[in-house]
């Protein structure tokens, strides 16, 4: 009895994994689309158009190749973390990728998002919340790589939740600013300031929701 | 079990392919061309608004035209069929001789014609359509002490009439027009009352209730848009602030909407189908700068993405 009880959890859990992956992918291959326009390098399409003030300057313009051909790769390679049947199997797997997805934010898309969000459009508002969510990224990223360093597993996750939580905010971002035109179709500035914000922290409340629903306070 | 994943492989491939869709919307072109040449030289008009004698009459003489009507415009649903301003130009009058032309939704179309006078009236008529599909005859007077040019337009019995008072229009480009509120403008500013649209009319609220407050912010006739400016606007807002450059200069709009649009502008007369030479230093960095945003606007604004 208690088995068949405990199987049916086991095939829910399943069932419910397999839609948020498949949730991931899909909005994930969105992102993949937008990178493309980005292929080969040019600063005449999709949001660089807006971008004219800024894009004649290097600096940003490497921040913003580095930021969006890393990203692709932190967000595939941050997908295949949580999986527990790749941590049991191929732990290798588990390693590698992560190194990939921790070297990748906190050398590159971290810091080139800072750079990016100082330029951010929209003024005060949205150059805060982009600076503040590169940071933490970074910050978040870091944490949950020395505790794995310390041997910490439960620390480790915790951190790593959130850096993830964050890296979603690429997805969530642009989910929210969809949603957002699509019920009110407020003035494009107003939405950016919403997103802005709205992008990551929602993401994080999500994440610190789920770290205390497994490991309480 | 093979072919079985294989087809949901494919599909599932068939169905992402739609997805670029989700990241880009097709943006149409922002490019209005004005291409074709205006071959009618601008006609040489007294100051005179109010028609003293025969020399008087040469000029644009501009108004409202639309259908008598307003039960034909509700069956017909939508905006089928709005108000346009025309602008019926009298180059050149030699004794009972009129040469002139009409100037309206993109057309310039040129006529010739007798005037008779009576009394103190004048009058003449030419052929000409309201649109492409149907002939017509326009019928116009005034007399002598008055300001407004008495119009009437019919095509036959299956089209509703057309009545419009025209008045003499002394164009001259003037950057500082501003864009007015939808509301209709009353364009005849003289003492005889005409039939004007029905106010009840929906089309002059809705037509464009997607164009925000943003657009009557600036000018760009007369001041170089910010980006952050241009970065706030909506696809609406650039389609109406790009063409108030043309507009200010004359031009005479081919797509419906626009024209109605403008038509409700008092300051709008339609003079030529080609104004790019016209175009101050000012109203050409604005486009290029527009540019950008316009295509972004259009093709980002709905879709997944920032």
């Amino acid at each position: 009895m208690i088995s068949i009880q405990i199987s049916k959890r086991h095939y829910l859990l399943t069932a419910g994994n397999v839609l948020w992956y498949a949730c991931l992918v899909f909005f994930s291959y969105l992102m993949l689309l937008i990178t493309l326009q980005y292929i080969p390098v040019r600063t005449d399409v999709a949001f660089l158009q807006i971008k004219g003030d800024v894009t004649g300057m290097l600096h940003y313009r490497v921040a913003f190749f580095a930021h969006v051909y890393t990203g692709m790769f932190v967000l595939l390679s941050g997908m295949l973390q949580f999986p527990s049947f790749i941590r049991r199997l191929f732990p290798a797997l588990h390693k590698w990728s992560g190194r990939i997805y921790a070297v990748g934010i906190i050398l590159v898309a971290g810091p080139s998002g800072l750079i990016m969000g100082y330029y951010a459009n929209g003024g005060l508002v949205s150059q805060t919340a982009f600076c503040i969510l590169a940071v933490l990224w970074i910050a978040f990223t870091w944490k949950g790589v020395a505790a794995i360093w310390a041997g910490d597993i439960k620390s480790h996750k915790t951190w790593m939740y959130r850096s993830y939580a964050l890296t979603l905010s690429a997805l969530s971002l642009r989910a929210w600013k969809w949603l957002l035109v699509f019920l009110f179709a407020p003035a494009p500035m107003d939405v950016y300031h919403i997103v802005s914000w709205l992008g990551w922290t929602g993401n994080l409340l999500v994440a610190e929701m789920i770290i205390r629903a497994r490991w309480g306070k | 079990m093979k072919p079985l994943l294989h087809f949901f492989v494919l599909a599932a491939l068939v169905c992402l392919q739609g997805c670029s869709g989700c990241i880009k919307k097709s943006g149409g072109s922002t490019q209005t061309s004005k291409t074709g040449k205006s071959k009618f030289p601008v006609p040489v008009a007294t100051d005179n608004l109010i028609i003293k004698d025969e020399k008087d009459l040469t000029g644009y003489w501009a108004g409202t035209f639309g259908p008598d009507k307003a039960d034909s415009l509700e069956e017909d649903g939508d905006y089928e069929s709005g108000y346009n301003k025309i602008n019926i130009s009298l180059d050149n009058i030699d004794g009972s001789q009129v040469e002139g032309h009409t100037v309206i939704q993109g057309k310039l179309r040129p006529f010739k014609c007798s005037m008779i006078k009576a009394g103190s009236k004048y009058s003449f008529s030419f052929k000409g359509g309201a649109d492409e599909k149907v002939a017509g005859i326009y019928k116009l007077s005034i007399t002598e002490g008055d300001s407004v040019l008495t119009g009437h337009w019919s095509g036959g019995d299956k089209v509703p009439s057309h009545d419009f008072d025209l008045t003499k229009k002394l164009f001259s480009y003037n950057p500082d027009w501003k864009l007015e509120r939808t509301g209709y403008v009353d364009w005849n500013k003289s003492k005889k009352i005409t039939i004007k649209p029905d106010s009840s009319e929906a089309y002059t609220d809705s037509r464009f209730a997607t164009t925000s407050d943003e657009v009557q912010k600036y000018n760009p006739s007369t001041e170089v848009l910010t980006t952050k400016y241009l970065a706030n606007l909506k696809k609406a807002d650039f389609l109406i602030l790009r063409n108030s450059i043309f507009a200010r200069h004359g031009y005479t709009f081919k797509k419906p909407l626009l024209s109605w649009y403008f038509s409700e502008q008092s300051w709008y007369v339609p003079i030529s189908t080609d104004v790019t030479a016209e175009l101050t230093p000012i109203e050409k960095q604005n486009l290029k700068l527009m540019a950008p945003y316009e295509k972004y606007a259009q093709e980002y604004y709905n879709a997944f993405g920032r």
